[in-house]
């Protein structure tokens, strides 16, 4: 089963700015999961998830422009791709996020299960902030 | 309305997603379509069993023949599934604009 997901979102700072966002452990804490990300190719690093571990690598990196991660999100699944990229427009940063793969459907079902519960606590947290 | 374990259960064999690709092209009795597999006819029958039971395919009888016809809209479970992943991605960076915004927003000389 196929997994694609392209989503495009522009932001009003400077392209080394976001980088930093998708980059620094900190900021990656505070807006995808618990990590211990480093930026460098080769790094294996952990997203910590509330029901599960996810497993990636950072497999590419072209500072400031681009990275590539592998991502398991569970032990035997095959890995899936997700790709940052940024340009620069006038005004600010585009970000390109992919989300690319071949994921075995009994896991989507599992997997369909577990994100709801995730995106309440999202949507809980940004009315917290807010 | 079926189970989603069902449908997703059924679409994760490569030969069952194989006949709902054949069946995509037009409706088949199902000697026909188990002509085309290099598995044995009782198997292709099973996987047809299956794929009737998740409701992703209809069939019906014509003279002595079962014909199979596609029943696409169960699969709508999986779309659901794609689209849970581009909303948790959504509700992320959401967050990341939050943070960005949020940090030392305005102490740069613009």
């Amino acid at each position: 089963m196929k997994l694609n997901v392209l989503l495009v979102e522009d932001f009003q700072h400077p392209v080394e700015r976001v980088w930093q966002g998708l980059t620094d452990p900190a900021a990656l804490r505070v807006w995808l999961m618990e990590n211990d990300f480093e930026p460098r190719v080769g790094k294996r690093f952990i997203l910590h998830g509330r029901e599960n571990n996810i497993d990636c690598e950072v497999l590419e990196l072209d500072r400031p422009s681009r990275m590539l991660w592998s991502w398991v999100h569970g032990e035997g699944d095959a890995p899936t791709r997700v790709e940052f990229r940024l340009d620069s427009i006038l005004g600010g940063t585009r970000l390109t996020l992919s989300h690319t793969g071949e994921i075995d459907p009994l896991i989507g079902s599992r997997l369909r299960e577990g994100w709801p519960g995730k995106l309440a606590d999202l949507r809980a947290h940004l009315a917290q902030a807010a | 309305m079926r189970a989603t374990h069902e449908v997703f259960h059924a679409i994760a064999d490569a030969n069952r997603r194989k006949l709902l690709d054949m069946l995509a092209g037009g409706d088949f009795p199902a000697q026909e379509l188990a002509s085309r597999f290099n598995v044995s006819f009782a198997a292709v029958s099973q996987h047809l069993k299956v794929l009737h039971e998740a409701g992703l395919v209809k069939r019906r009888a014509e003279g002595r023949q079962r014909i199979y016809s596609l029943a696409p809209l169960p699969l709508r479970e999986v779309d659901d599934w794609t689209a849970s992943y581009r909303k948790f991605w959504q509700g992320r960076l959401k967050r990341l604009r939050s943070y960005l915004d949020s940090k030392g927003s305005g102490a740069e000389p613009s």
